[in-house]
C-alpha cells in the first residue's frame, strides 16, 4: 500500500509547488483594511466550506477534507484519496460615503490532499493563504515639519501569509474522534512608500518575512447518532520576522542607494489562542445544519498597530446543506445546495469602532462520478467595516470555484 | 481516475495561466493611513562665509580681451589690460603696394563693467618679449610681459559696447611701415618670422581713468590690425587691405588679460598676502566677496551639519539648499551681478579639488527671485551632494565649498554677499531631512 502513495506523491508535490509560486506573488485582496497587521484574514476555505459560511467544526465528511477540525479526517471513507483545489475572484465595492469604488482581486485560494487508508487514521496536507495584503494609496499628503510646505507620498502593499497545514484525525472510540494539526505559517509582505518633494524622490521598500509553526488540536463527538459536537484549540504562537529594506533617493538628481539591509530583525507578530466549538446535525433526511462559535484572544497578544488596536475576535457561523435525494437516480437529486451566514466581530478597533463583518454565502456542489468528487461553486457576500471617521465600508463579493476530487487509490493493486 | 486527472490538469493550467492582478489604486481608504515618513525642514545649521583670493587664475582661452580701469567702493581699483600676439593667414603683399594707413579694430563683445558714460582712455603699446604661456599652456591674471613704456597711440573714447559694433583706433603709419615692407619683400613669410620682428601688442587703460572695463572679441573677423594700401597702375589707384589677427597658427593661446586690483582701503587687504588667508564675513562688515578676474571668492563651511545625526531615528538627507542674497545696493545696471555661480570644493589650502557635479552635470547656484515681500533676488545653491559627502566622511576633512561666477577668468564682475549674520538677510542653509524609521 505505501508504495502507491510514494508513487503519486511527487506529482502532487509538484502541483502544490506550482500553486505555491503563484500564491507568493498575487493578491487575494484589495481591501484598504489590509494595511493593518499582516493583512486581512483570508476568506479561503476548502471544498464545501465556502458555501457553508465556513462553518463545520463538528461536521464529518466522507469524501472531503474539512479543514475546520483535524478530528474530521478520521471520518473520511476508507481507502479514499482526496484532492482539493480552489480559486477565488473577489469584487470589492468600497465606500467612504463620499466616494464609491470597485476593486477586483483574485487568484488561487487553496490546494490540499488527504487520505484515509484504513478508515481510521486520516491525514491531510493543505496549503492556503492565511492573510492577504493588497493596497495602493496614492497622493497621501504630509506636512513638512518646520515649514508650511507639504509633500506627496504613495504607499503600496502586497503579499500575505501562507499556511501549510499537516493534520491527522483518529477515532479514539466509536463516538469520539480526535485530531491534531501543525501549521507552518510563512510569507512575505512588501510595502513600498515613495515620497516626492519638489524634484526629489525617496523610495523605501520593505520586505518583511514572517514564519513559524502553530499547533492545534480538535475533537468531534457523536451524540446518539443525532448530532455531533466538535471543538478545536489552536495554541498561540509568535511569527518571527525579519526585514529586507532598501532605501533609495535622488539628491540633486543623483540617484543614490541610502540603505540596503537584509534580514534585520523586526517586531514579531503574535497569533492568539484560538478556540472553536461547533454543533452539527447528522443527516436529518436531506438536510444538515452546523453552527460554530470561535473566539480568538487577540487582546492578550498585547500588540499595537499604528492606527488600530487588537481586540478579541468572535466568529459565529451557521451553515445548512440540502441534497434533494442522495439515493435518487436523477443527477439533480445528488446536487448539493448550501447556504451559510456568519458574523465576525473583527480583531481590530479603530477609534473605538470594531471592524466587524457579516457575510452570507450560497453554494452549490455538482457531483462528478460516483466516488465523491465534486465541483463546488460558492458566492459569498460580505459586509466589512463601517462608515465613520477614517473608516470605510466594504461590500465584498467573492466567487469561488473549487474541485474536490476523490478516488479510491488503495485498492488498485488488487485490480492489477 | 483519468477524468479526474484531466480535470485537475486543466485546472492547474488555468491557475498557471491567470495573469497576476495589478494592485488597484483608489482614493477610498486613504485616510486610514498616513505616510510612514517624517519630513523635516531645518534651517538652524551654522554657516561660515569667508573671503579669500586665489594667488592667480587662468585668463587665457576666454575669447575676450578686457580693457579698462574703474574704482570700486568695495573692491578698490580694478584694472585690466589685454595682451595679443598677432599673426597673419597669408604673407603676400604686392611689392608695388603703397601703405596708406593702419588701424586697430576691436570688436565689442557686449561685455562691460562699470560706467560706460564716462570717457575712457586706451593706450596701445608694443610688447618687447614673446607672448608665451607657462608650461601648461595657460596665462594667468598675474602674468607679466614687458612692453614699451611709450604707447604707440593713446585714444580717448566713449565706450558703446551695446550701441556700436567695434572700436576703431588709428595707428601711426610709422609703427607698421617696417613690418609691411618686410612682408612685401618676402623677408617675413610666416608667423615665426613675423613674431621675431613684432612680438605683439598690449592694450591698456589710462593710468588714472575711472571708466568702464570693456570686453572685446578675439574673433578673427571682429578684432584685427588692418593695413590699408593701394596699388597704382596706368588706370589709376586700386585700394587693398591686409589683416593681422590673433595669431591663427599658434597652438597656445595667443592672448590673455592681466587683471589687477588695488585693495588698499577696502578692509580686504589681508587676502592679498596669501591664498590660505580667509577673512570671515563677521570681520568684513557681515559680507563676503566674489570678484572675477581678480580671483576673489567666497568660501563656505557648515561646521554643525553633523548634528543631523542627533535627530532620533534613521533618516536621510533629501535637499540641502543654500540661500545667499547679494548685499543691498551693492549692484546696479553698470555693476551687474552674474546670474549663475559655479560651485566647487576646496581643500584646506583653498585650492580647488573638484567641481560639485550631479549625475546630469555640473551644479550651479542660480540667482532667483526671492519669495519675500520685496521679491529681492537671492542665490539658491544646491549643496545636498556636498553635505552628504560631509555626513559620510570617515574623518573630519577640512574642506569647504567655494562660490565664484562661471566667467571667473573672463570677466571682472563682482558680488557682495550678505553674510551669515547680516542684519538685512542672513545667509542660510535649509536642509530637508526624511526620517523613515523612528527607531
Amino acid at each position: 500500500m505505501p508504495y502507491m502513495i510514494l508513487n503519486k506523491f511527487p506529482i502532487l508535490l509538484c502541483s502544490v509547488l506550482t500553486v505555491y509560486v503563484h500564491s507568493q506573488t498575487n493578491n487575494l485582496t484589495s481591501s484598504p483594511y489590509s494595511l493593518f497587521g499582516l493583512g486581512v484574514e483570508s476568506n479561503s476555505g476548502l471544498g464545501k466550506n465556502k458555501g457553508l459560511g465556513n462553518s463545520g467544526i463538528a461536521r464529518k465528511d466522507d469524501f472531503a477534507i474539512n479543514d475546520l477540525n483535524p478530528a474530521s479526517l478520521a471520518s473520511v471513507n476508507k481507502q479514499m484519496f482526496i484532492f482539493d483545489i480552489g480559486s477565488d475572484v473577489e469584487v470589492d465595492f468600497v465606500s467612504d460615503r463620499s466616494n464609491d469604488e470597485t476593486r477586483f482581486a483574485g487568484n488561487f485560494s487553496n490546494v490540499g490532499f488527504g487520505f484515509n487508508a484504513n478508515g481510521k487514521l486520516g491525514v491531510s496536507l493543505t496549503l492556503q493563504p492565511a492573510t492577504n495584503v493588497g493596497y495602493n494609496l496614492l497622493g497621501l499628503v504630509g506636512e513638512i515639519e518646520g515649514s508650511t510646505d507639504q509633500f506627496i507620498s504613495n504607499v503600496a502593499g502586497s503579499g500575505g501569509i501562507n499556511n501549510i497545514s499537516v493534520a491527522a484525525g483518529y477515532p479514539l472510540t466509536h463516538n469520539l474522534n480526535v485530531g491534531t494539526r501543525l501549521y507552518y505559517l510563512f510569507g512575505r509582505i512588501e510595502e513600498t512608500e515613495s515620497v516626492l518633494i519638489e524634484d526629489t524622490f525617496l523610495t523605501i521598500e520593505e520586505i518583511s518575512l514572517y514564519k513559524n509553526f502553530q499547533m492545534g488540536v480538535g475533537m468531534q463527538y457523536d451524540v446518539k447518532g443525532l448530532f455531533a459536537i466538535g471543538a478545536t484549540v489552536d495554541f498561540p504562537t509568535v511569527l518571527n520576522a525579519v526585514q529586507d529594506r532598501t532605501v533609495q533617493k535622488t539628491l540633486d538628481f543623483m540617484p543614490t542607494i541610502t540603505e540596503a539591509t537584509e534580514n534585520e530583525p523586526i517586531a514579531d507578530f503574535s497569533l492568539p489562542l484560538d478556540i472553536g466549538m461547533g454543533i452539527s446535525t447528522q443527516k436529518l433526511e436531506s438536510f444538515s445544519i452546523s453552527v460554530d462559535y470561535r473566539k480568538r484572544y487577540w487582546g492578550s497578544t498585547g500588540q499595537e498597530d499604528d492606527i488600530g488596536e487588537y481586540v478579541d475576535q468572535e466568529i459565529l457561523a451557521f451553515g445548512a446543506a440540502y441534497v434533494p435525494n442522495s439515493n435518487g437516480l436523477n443527477y439533480w437529486d445528488h446536487v448539493n445546495f448550501r447556504m451559510g451566514l456568519s458574523y465576525d466581530s473583527g480583531y481590530l478597533k479603530v477609534n473605538d469602532t470594531a471592524i466587524e463583518n457579516y457575510s452570507l454565502s450560497l453554494g452549490i456542489g455538482f457531483p462528478i462520478g460516483k466516488k465523491g468528487s465534486s465541483i463546488n461553486l460558492a458566492y459569498n457576500y460580505k459586509q466589512n467595516g463601517t462608515f465613520g471617521g477614517v473608516l470605510v465600508e466594504e461590500s465584498i463579493n467573492t466567487f469561488s470555484l473549487n474541485f474536490t476530487l476523490s478516488d479510491i487509490w488503495f485498492q488498485k493493486r488488487f485490480y492489477d | 481516475m483519468r477524468v479526474v486527472t484531466a480535470i485537475f490538469s486543466l485546472f492547474i493550467a488555468i491557475v498557471a495561466c491567470s495573469s497576476p492582478e495589478e494592485i488597484p489604486t483608489f482614493v477610498v481608504g486613504e485616510d486610514l493611513s498616513e505616510s510612514n515618513v517624517r519630513i523635516l525642514s531645518i534651517d538652524t545649521f551654522d554657516l561660515e562665509l569667508s573671503t579669500f583670493k586665489f594667488d592667480s587664475i587662468v585668463t587665457s582661452g576666454s575669447d575676450r580681451l578686457l580693457v579698462g580701469r574703474y574704482l570700486d567702493s568695495a573692491f578698490g581699483t580694478v584694472e585690466s589690460s589685454a595682451f595679443l600676439e598677432l599673426g597673419g593667414a597669408t604673407f603676400e603683399i604686392p611689392e608695388e603696394g603703397e601703405l596708406d594707413s593702419i588701424a586697430l579694430i576691436l570688436g565689442y563683445d557686449r561685455y562691460f563693467y562699470s560706467d560706460t558714460t564716462t570717457l575712457a582712455q586706451i593706450n596701445v603699446h608694443r610688447v618687447t618679449d614673446d607672448i608665451k604661456p607657462d608650461d601648461v599652456g595657460a596665462f594667468f591674471n598675474t602674468t607679466e610681459i614687458p612692453y614699451q613704456s611709450l604707447p604707440i597711440i593713446t585714444r580717448n573714447f566713449k565706450p558703446r559696447p551695446l550701441g556700436e559694433d567695434s572700436l576703431h583706433i588709428s595707428l601711426p603709419k610709422a609703427f607698421g611701415q617696417e613690418v609691411f615692407h618686410k612682408i612685401q619683400q618676402g623677408l617675413i613669410s610666416d608667423n615665426a618670422e613675423l613674431i621675431n620682428e613684432f612680438k605683439g601688442i598690449t592694450i591698456r587703460p589710462g593710468d588714472n581713468t575711472d571708466a568702464a572695463i570693456i570686453g572685446f572679441s578675439t574673433d578673427l573677423e571682429r578684432t584685427y590690425m588692418r593695413f590699408f594700401y593701394s596699388v597704382s597702375d596706368e588706370f589709376g589707384k586700386e585700394e587693398f587691405i591686409y589683416d593681422l589677427t590673433e595669431n591663427p597658427t599658434s597652438i597656445d593661446p595667443a592672448y590673455f588679460n592681466s587683471i589687477r586690483s588695488e585693495l588698499a582701503g577696502t578692509g580686504l587687504e589681508e587676502i592679498e598676502l596669501d591664498q590660505e588667508i580667509s577673512l570671515p564675513s563677521t570681520n568684513t562688515n557681515q559680507q563676503s566677496y566674489v570678484q572675477s578676474g581678480i580671483g576673489i571668492a567666497t568660501r563656505i563651511q557648515f561646521p554643525t551639519i553633523k548634528k543631523l545625526y542627533d535627530i532620533p531615528g534613521t533618516g536621510t538627507l533629501l535637499i540641502g539648499n543654500l540661500l545667499i542674497r547679494p548685499a543691498r545696493n551693492s549692484f546696479d545696471g553698470f555693476l551687474s551681478i552674474p546670474d549663475s555661480l559655479s560651485v566647487n570644493i576646496l581643500d584646506q589650502n583653498n585650492d580647488v579639488i573638484e567641481e560639485l557635479a550631479s549625475a546630469d552635470g555640473q551644479i550651479y547656484g542660480v540667482l532667483r527671485n526671492g519669495d519675500d515681500e520685496f521679491d529681492r533676488d537671492q542665490y539658491e545653491i544646491p549643496v545636498g551632494l556636498y553635505l552628504e559627502r560631509k555626513l559620510n566622511e570617515t574623518f573630519n576633512v577640512d574642506d569647504a565649498l567655494v562660490l565664484f561666477p562661471l566667467d571667473f577668468g573672463s570677466a571682472v564682475s563682482r558680488i557682495v554677499l550678505s553674510g551669515e549674520q547680516n542684519q538685512q538677510f542672513e545667509a542660510k542653509l535649509i536642509v530637508t531631512y526624511a526620517i523613515y524609521d523612528p527607531e
